[in-house]
Parts: structure tokens; C-alpha cells; sequence
């Protein structure tokens, strides 16, 4: 019995690649090598990014973290504690998170996280709880939550190739101990 | 990550049911099921109802020679290309391994699949392994799949036993394709110590420590006592340390430095260090290499 791959029949998809995933931005989105070197710097940059008080973030920095094609999709809650996704594309989370950032100090913080690895694919479940002080409030807004990553090593880095993450209110468990 | 982030709800879960509530588990057994069968057509609207409408699908495939070629697309990519292979080729498809982690309304699973298809006119049986990483959201109506990423087995990289069922039960394994079966000639990259020194950026497959990442952290942590000039704080407060080494051929760890410290590892930690287990080389074009590694770890001071 031979073993083969299936390579042949994706070669379509391949080639869809070539035209999805626009080479000068792949170039443009020039990243700093220790926040994609490791899987640990680039779950590490991620949060750094989005952290800090109410302000402009450095989206560049944030896209040389991920695939052009990434989803970021979410659940969160709504007033009600009912759950809601939102759902989109890198470019759609950029645009309609800023004006939030801008308003906003938010500080999200890593508890711990579990990677699952093999050949050049990871999937990372990191548990974090973050802290929103709203310029209107003077209660900040504790929230409690898991973002799970895909990530894809190409090119001699990592790259985020999806994210989706689920927020509760801060009165829900944060997993301190990954099984 | 907050409900005040106001990004357009491109689309909603909580709509309508597409399919009857199903748990995970039968989530992820119809998965396979769909993709099984002879040569024909596959129930691909069956399969939309488990998908969100622009699930993601991406894989990582291999060339011959072991380079890696990732495809990245949508379910309408997946089902417009898969679709008339299946269509030609009887295929099937089973889980032998999988890990789930839940939190709140989202699940994510590592899955490992050991498939078998035959290719028409063809009388031969075509083995292949691989890992699904699976990214769902808990819907009104059952499980959806959002992210869909697969790793196929490379020849140069079995898979480890931690994503394999215990051997006791598990079916025949496949043997994955040695290197020495089809070894790309390249002599210079056969060098000993002291041979070409890689960048992580100049090859296909990273230097693989056993337990990944997170056990090097552990392992490392429990060993190193770096001087105090080594730490460096991030915005955020934390402490950490950068450590730098080349992870050789044979998949041994030379020239183990911690950057920025001002003096040299102790004996007690050296030998410390020379009892972690080996690496699983880097590799470029099949053919293991010596490559540079750099790792930020936390660390409290």
C-alpha cells in the first residue's frame, strides 16, 4: 500500500490561493520577528497590541500578525446576558473596533493557554480576563473569556490564520487550569 | 473580545435553524461521515447546514520533497475543488484521536483522521493521516463550524504518538513514507557540526521540542536561573527573558545563551540543560537542518 498525498486535487485551490492571498501585502505587512518567531511571541503580541489606554492601536502591527484571509469572529452578550456573535473579516474587526479603542483604556491579560501542534499547524486556547474603563463610567467593565487561535508556520514564521473568541461577564469562571 | 466592540453583525447564529440540535460530538462524526463514500456525489448542502456561510477552509499540504504548500480558502473553495474528486474517487475518512475544549458558546478540537481512497481506474488503496484543528460556535440549533484547518502527515514528520490512539486499539498503522525512501540528494546540507547555520525564515519545518512549546517553557523554567540584567519588562508589567540556540541535525541543542545576561550559564545549569530530551530537527526540502531559535519566556525574577 502507498502512501500519497492529496495535493493533486487541491491544486485548483492553490492556485485560487495565489489570487486570494495578495503576495505585496503578504510582503508589506513586513512583522517584527520576535512577535512571529514563536507561537508564544505571537499570542503575546496580539494582546499587546490591543492593550492600553483609550487611543489609537497600532493596526500595522496587528495585521503583520495574521493572514490576509483571517476571520475574527466572536461571541459576547448582550445587555440581556443573551449570546451574540459578531463575525468577520481582519479588515471588519479593525474598522469597527477602533472607535471603541479610541474611547476606551482596555486591558486584556493572558492567564494561560494550551497549544495543540503538529507539522505546520497550531491551534492555541488561551484564557484571558480584561478590563475596559469607559470615559463615561467610573466602574470599569471586568469581562472574562477565551480566544481560541489557528495559527499556520509559512515563510519561516507564524501566522494567524483564524480567531474566534467567546466573552463572559467577569462572574463566570476564566479557565486558570487548561486539562 | 468585549460586547462594546461594535463590528457589524455579518451574521447572526442565533437565526433560524438550518439543522435539527445536534451535540458536538455528532457534529463532528456527521463531518467525516459526509466526506465518506464511494465515487459519487457527497451531500454538500448537508454539510453547509453544519458550516457558517463563509466557513473558512485552510490546509497544509506537502510536495514530494517534503516543502510545505498551505491552501487557503472558503467551504464554496473546498466544495468546488473536493467535490469532483469525490465525485471520481471513493474516499473514506475516520477519527482516531480527538481532543475538545469548550468555554462558553465556542469549542475547539484537534482531531487526528487516518483516510483511505482509491483512484478511478485504479485498483490501488491510497493511505493518508492528518490533523483537523476545528474552530464551532454553539448555535440555537446545534454546533457550526466556522474555522476548518487540516495539517496532512508529512513523510518527513510521522505524527507523534500524543495525537495517535493508545496502540493497543488502534487500527493498522500506516507507515508514513521513511526519508530514506526518497531522499532528496543534497550532501552539503549532510554536514556535521559547524554545517550552514538557518534562519527560521530559510526553511520549511520548524525544530519541533517534545510536548511543543509549552513543555520547553516548563522544562527550561525549572532550570534556568538567569542574572538579573537578562530580564526585560513589556508594557503590560510582565517580566521575561529571551533565550537564543541552535538546534543542530541530530536535533541537539548547541550554544544555549540567555540574551542580555552578563555572565555565563553555571556547570549545574549547563547539565541541567544536556538532560532535555531531543529535538525533531528543522528540516528544508525534507533533510534536517541546523537552525538559530529564539524564545521570549515569561519569567518572575
Amino acid at each position: 500500500m502507498k502512501i500519497r498525498m492529496l495535493s493533486f486535487f487541491f491544486v485548483l485551490v492553490a492556485l485560487q490561493l495565489s489570487a486570494q492571498t495578495n503576495h505585496a501585502q503578504l510582503k508589506a505587512a513586513a512583522p517584527d520577528t520576535a512577535d512571529v518567531n514563536s507561537i508564544d511571541g505571537i499570542i503575546s503580541a496580539y494582546y499587546q497590541v490591543l492593550q492600553g489606554e483609550a487611543g489609537a492601536r497600532d493596526w500595522t502591527r496587528f495585521r503583520s500578525l495574521f493572514l490576509p484571509s483571517a476571520r475574527i469572529d466572536a461571541v459576547n452578550y448582550s445587555k440581556e446576558g443573551r449570546a451574540i456573535s459578531r463575525m468577520g473579516s481582519l479588515e471588519d474587526y479593525i474598522r469597527n473596533s477602533d472607535a471603541f479603542f479610541r474611547r476606551s483604556d482596555y486591558y486584556p491579560r493572558e492567564v494561560t493557554n494550551q497549544v495543540q501542534y503538529y507539522g505546520h499547524m497550531a491551534q492555541v486556547f488561551s484564557s484571558y480576563y480584561a478590563t475596559t474603563y469607559f470615559q463615561n463610567r467610573s466602574q470599569p467593565n471586568r469581562t472574562n473569556g477565551v480566544a481560541c487561535f489557528q495559527l499556520l508556520y509559512f515563510e519561516g514564521r507564524w501566522w494567524i490564520a483564524n480567531l474566534l473568541w467567546n466573552s463572559e461577564k467577569a462572574n463566570s469562571p476564566v479557565p486558570t487550569h487548561l486539562d | 473580545m468585549i460586547r462594546a466592540l461594535l463590528f457589524i453583525l455579518l451574521l447572526s447564529c442565533f437565526q433560524a435553524p438550518t439543522q435539527a440540535s445536534t451535540s458536538l460530538d455528532a457534529t463532528i462524526v456527521t463531518f467525516y461521515q459526509l466526506l465518506s463514500g464511494p465515487a459519487g456525489p457527497r451531500d454538500w448542502e448537508k454539510l453547509r447546514g453544519y458550516c457558517a456561510a463563509d466557513a473558512q477552509f485552510n490546509a497544509v499540504t506537502y510536495a514530494e520533497d517534503g516543502s510545505p504548500s498551505p491552501l487557503i480558502g472558503t467551504i464554496d473553495n473546498y466544495i468546488n475543488n473536493a467535490g469532483p474528486f469525490f465525485e471520481k474517487n471513493g474516499f473514506e475518512i475516520r477519527e482516531i484521536k480527538r481532543k475538545t475544549q469548550i468555554y462558553g458558546n465556542i469549542a475547539q478540537i484537534f482531531s487526528t483522521y487516518q483516510a483511505s481512497y482509491t483512484l478511478a481506474g485504479n485498483a490501488e488503496k491510497f493511505e493518508e493521516r492528518g490533523v483537523y484543528s476545528f474552530q464551532l460556535i454553539r448555535t440555537s440549533s446545534g454546533w457550526q463550524f466556522l474555522h476548518v484547518f487540516w495539517n496532512v502527515e508529512s513523510p518527513f514528520d510521522p505524527l507523534p504518538e500524543e495525537h495517535l490512539p493508545p496502540k493497543s486499539n488502534s487500527a493498522p498503522a500506516v507507515v508514513p513514507k521513511t526519508k530514506a525512501s526518497t531522499p532528496p540528494t543534497q550532501p552539503t546540507q549532510k554536514a556535521a557540526p559547524g554545517a550552514y547555520l538557518y534562519k527560521p525564515g530559510e526553511i520549511d519545518l520548524p525544530p519541533r521540542y517534545p510536548g511543543g512549546e509549552a513543555a520547553l517553557k516548563n522544562d527550561l523554567k525549572k532550570h534556568l536561573k538567569p542574572s538579573g540584567e537578562s530580564y526585560f519588562r513589556r508594557p503590560d508589567g510582565s517580566t521575561w527573558i529571551n533565550v537564543q540556540f541552535i538546534v543542530n541535525q541530530e536535533g541537539k541543542v548547541e550554544q544555549f545563551q540567555v540574551v542580555g545576561a552578563t555572565e555565563p550559564l553555571s556547570l549545574a545549569q549547563l547539565k541541567a540543560l544536556s538532560t532535555l530530551p531531543d529535538w525533531q530537527p528543522g528540516r528544508l526540502n525534507g533533510q534536517p537542518v541546523r537552525v538559530m531559535f529564539n524564545l521570549s519566556i515569561p519569567f518572575n525574577p
